[in-house]
């Protein structure tokens, strides 16, 4: 049997947004095709996503995203439907089907939460489809506060186990992985994102292979995360974050 | 003898619309989306005259069920909580377009029942829903049902409506079900079972004969309408339990036309 291999894809605002806070169609149109065509090579794959508040604001009228608390909660829900409603779109252009997942950064803490949440997610991908999860900041605003869902990333990462975390770059269009089992931050290409895709479809070890692949790679020491900081703070939060994954009890299912 | 007290019922200003999947879709499982026009017309107008609507909306199952073809229910909570969150984001598609018609917007909040024990989630769900109100955006409202089984289980979200109207203060709630009201005895049973047009107070009395009323449509029947009336009762929050075949209703309830079971605390 296949060994089935899980994908968490964090999709930040400037993977989907332009500078100036207008929403880029052809970069969801072409993210909504690499996730597609990664599904279509065999993972799984669950999308963590910001732009509520994004789209919201432009929904609005709004010139720039608003700044206190309980706006943002306000605008997040007006955007959060228009959000889905353009994953859908893209999605429906490539013939995958999307989901909408919003839970609280607790989910995990909370036994039946925890239970019910995962039992969404897995049944989902059983089903083919792609999960998009965001916070659901009509009762929580821990997301909000910090403007940034990597800790999100991480609860999502507790409920299922990916084999790894992918990250789009905007800079220059590379994807940074972090690989379970490996401490090492990878930067590939698309071109080599889909040929690892292509080797685990193989039943090559992907750990292996992205040694091998990435285009750099920087072994992991929370000095040089720091120095690099804050697009590789995931990583602290990985390397503290994965083994205790590994090692505590996720075994109910 | 009524009159006197559905003449009141024009002055209400935050109200809370309640619709089950019954309403929503026809009976093998597909929308109404007539229905649904109908309903997002009548809300963008009452709204448009000064009025807080907030719709409460099940029906993303439903939708879920339809988009992968399936030919009967899901019978699995797993399934079912699949389903919803497939269905969710499709539901608000329609809801914002069918709005968005009459240049109303609207937003999403999913609820989950804790929003009455856990402070912190009760203020952040309040927060949300006044900012929205004062916006003049209309929330639609549904359980989350990725952390929460409850609707699922339970009551067709009779008790999340109450529940939304306590935390929003409103003035009046409105439950849209395939029945005209709360009868007095089984209608299909007994040919002199009539429709209870005025209740001042529940009582165990009324319990029992909702329990034996046969009335157990849709996932919620007449038993989750009367506890979810208990709890608005608690607020003094009036509440009507009227057939929604025709979501215009709101209007004629909203002028103060007698319809259905009216719960009127004293």
């Amino acid at each position: 049997m296949q060994k089935s291999y899980t994908l968490i894809f964090r999709v930040e605002i400037d993977t989907l947004f332009e500078g100036d806070g207008k929403l880029s169609l052809p970069k969801m149109e072409h993210l909504a095709m690499i996730i597609t065509n990664l599904r279509n090579a065999g993972f799984r794959i669950l999308i963590v996503t910001s732009g509520a508040i994004m789209l919201g604001t432009a929904k609005m009228g709004l010139p720039e995203p608003p700044t206190e608390l309980i706006t943002k909660q306000a605008i997040a829900a007006i955007g959060q439907a228009d959000l889905m409603k353009y994953y859908q779109m893209f999605f429906d252009g490539f013939d995958q089907m999307v989901a909408q997942v919003l839970i609280t950064r607790d989910v995990a803490d909370n036994p039946v939460r925890k239970k019910n949440a995962r039992n969404t997610l897995i049944n989902l991908l059983e089903k083919d489809i792609i999960p998009i999860i965001n916070e659901n900041d009509s009762v929580s605003t821990d997301d909000i506060i910090l403007n940034d869902n990597y800790p999100l990333t991480l609860v999502v990462a507790r409920l299922i186990r990916p084999n790894a975390i992918v990250v789009k770059k905007q800079k220059d269009d590379k994807f940074m992985l972090v690989v379970r089992n490996n401490p090492l931050l990878a930067e590939v290409s698309e071109d080599i994102l889909f040929q690892l895709a292509h080797k685990i479809k193989a039943g090559k070890d992907i750990a292996k292979e992205i040694n091998f692949n990435c285009v750099t790679r920087k072994p992991i020491s929370e000095q040089q995360i720091i120095e690099n900081a804050p697009e590789y703070r995931l990583n602290i939060e990985m390397i503290n974050g994965f083994p205790e994954i590994l090692t505590t009890s996720y075994q109910e299912s | 003898m009524q009159d006197k007290y559905w003449k009141q019922i024009p002055q209400t200003k935050i109200v809370v619309v309640k619709v089950g999947t019954s309403t929503l879709s026809y009976p093998n499982g597909k929308l109404n989306f007539q229905r649904i026009e109908k309903l997002a017309i009548v809300l963008s107008e009452l709204q448009l005259r000064g009025r807080k609507m907030i719709l409460v909306s099940s029906g993303a199952i439903a939708v879920g069920s339809g988009k992968l073809g399936l030919k009967s229910k899901p019978t699995e909570t797993a399934d079912k909580q699949a389903l919803a969150a497939l269905g969710q984001a499709e539901l608000m598609k329609i809801y914002q377009k069918l709005f968005e018609a009459q240049n109303q917007k609207v937003a999403q909040v999913l609820l989950t029942r804790d929003i009455v024990d856990i402070p912190e989630r009760r203020k952040n769900a309040s927060n949300t829903l006044g900012a929205l109100l004062s916006m003049n955006v209309i929330p639609v409202i549904n359980e989350n049902d990725t952390v929460a089984t409850d609707e699922i289980i339970f009551g067709d979200n009779d008790t999340l409506s109450a529940n939304v109207a306590c935390l929003v203060n409103a003035d009046l709630l409105v439950m849209l079900s395939d029945i005209d009201g709360l009868y007095s005895a089984d209608p299909g049973k007994d040919p002199n079972a009539k429709i209870i047009p005025l209740i001042h107070e529940i009582n165990s009395k009324l319990e029992k004969s909702a329990m034996g009323s046969g009335n157990s449509f849709g996932t919620g029947g007449m038993i989750t309408k009367i506890s979810a009336a208990k709890i608005c009762q608690t607020q003094g929050i009036k509440v009507i339990i009227t057939n929604g075949a025709n979501p215009g209703i709101l209007k004629q309830i909203l002028e103060g036309t007698p319809t259905g079971t009216l719960f009127f605390w004293e």
